[in-house]
């Protein structure tokens, strides 16, 4: 019953990484690709949480772990560059 | 039967967590604002992250994979906030345009000061333009803009 319910999760999250990706290569600002980035970070660290709980491969929680720390830092760097840009 | 019971709140959680971050995701691809997708990634987003990491930990009880799951917990819950803020900020610095449904723009002093008041206490207070569709703390302003 569980491993059907993995399988089921990886599709959902899989399908919302599509939908991020859709407005990260559509969106009209550059701070809609920030949203979007920041969601694909969130994410993918969902998928592995959830690929931890479907194979019990406990080192993958380590990955998690520094893809949660990069993409908050990606985050504030992305709109750090942004703002410096648009007061140029 | 505690083992089977776990099981099914496990795949319960899971399934939610899954469903909250897919919407998530619609909201960040439907919404009409940069703000409301803001908005939509922070909050759907956390909370499914969230119950995706309680139904880890209800799977794999141990104090490892506890401490593991709770500080990735701990920090998308302190740093999604802190993001959206940022974004926030630097989209309402460029000027990014509203969508037309906004009902209030607290950061446009000619928008939203009242008669009785002057417009500076208002102006300092300004939070990013977020459109209240809803009642909020801001309510008592609302009546002044709707001409």
């Amino acid at each position: 019953m569980l491993s059907i319910v993995m399988q089921i999760v990886q599709v959902l999250l899989g399908a919302a990484l599509i939908l991020a990706f859709v407005r990260l290569s559509r969106g009209p600002s550059l701070q809609d690709r920030i949203v979007a980035m920041d969601l694909i970070a969130v994410l993918t660290v969902g998928m592995i949480v959830a690929a931890t709980a479907g194979t019990g491969q406990r080192g993958l929680l380590d990955a998690a772990i520094l893809i949660t720390l990069v993409g908050f830092l990606g985050t504030v760097a992305y709109a750090w560059y942004v703002q410096r840009e648009g007061q140029r | 039967m505690i083992v089977l019971l776990l099981q099914w709140v496990t795949a319960l959680l899971l399934l939610l967590g899954a469903v909250l971050c897919l919407l998530a995701a619609v909201g960040v691809l439907r919404f009409p604002d940069t703000f409301l997708r803001m908005q939509a990634s922070a909050k759907a987003s956390t909370l499914g992250l969230a119950c995706l990491l309680a139904g880890t930990a209800l799977q794999f009880p141990e104090v490892s994979m506890i401490m593991r799951l709770g500080s990735i917990a701990a920090f998308i819950m302190l740093t999604a906030p802190l993001s959206a803020h940022v974004i926030a900020r630097v989209s309402l610095h460029r000027g990014t345009p509203l969508w037309e449904g906004t009902v209030l723009n607290e950061y446009e002093p000619t928008q939203c000061a009242p008669e009785d008041e002057p417009t500076s206490s208002s102006v300092h207070t300004a939070r990013p333009a977020s459109p209240n569709t809803t009642a909020s703390a801001s309510g008592a302003l609302e009546p002044s803009q709707t001409s």
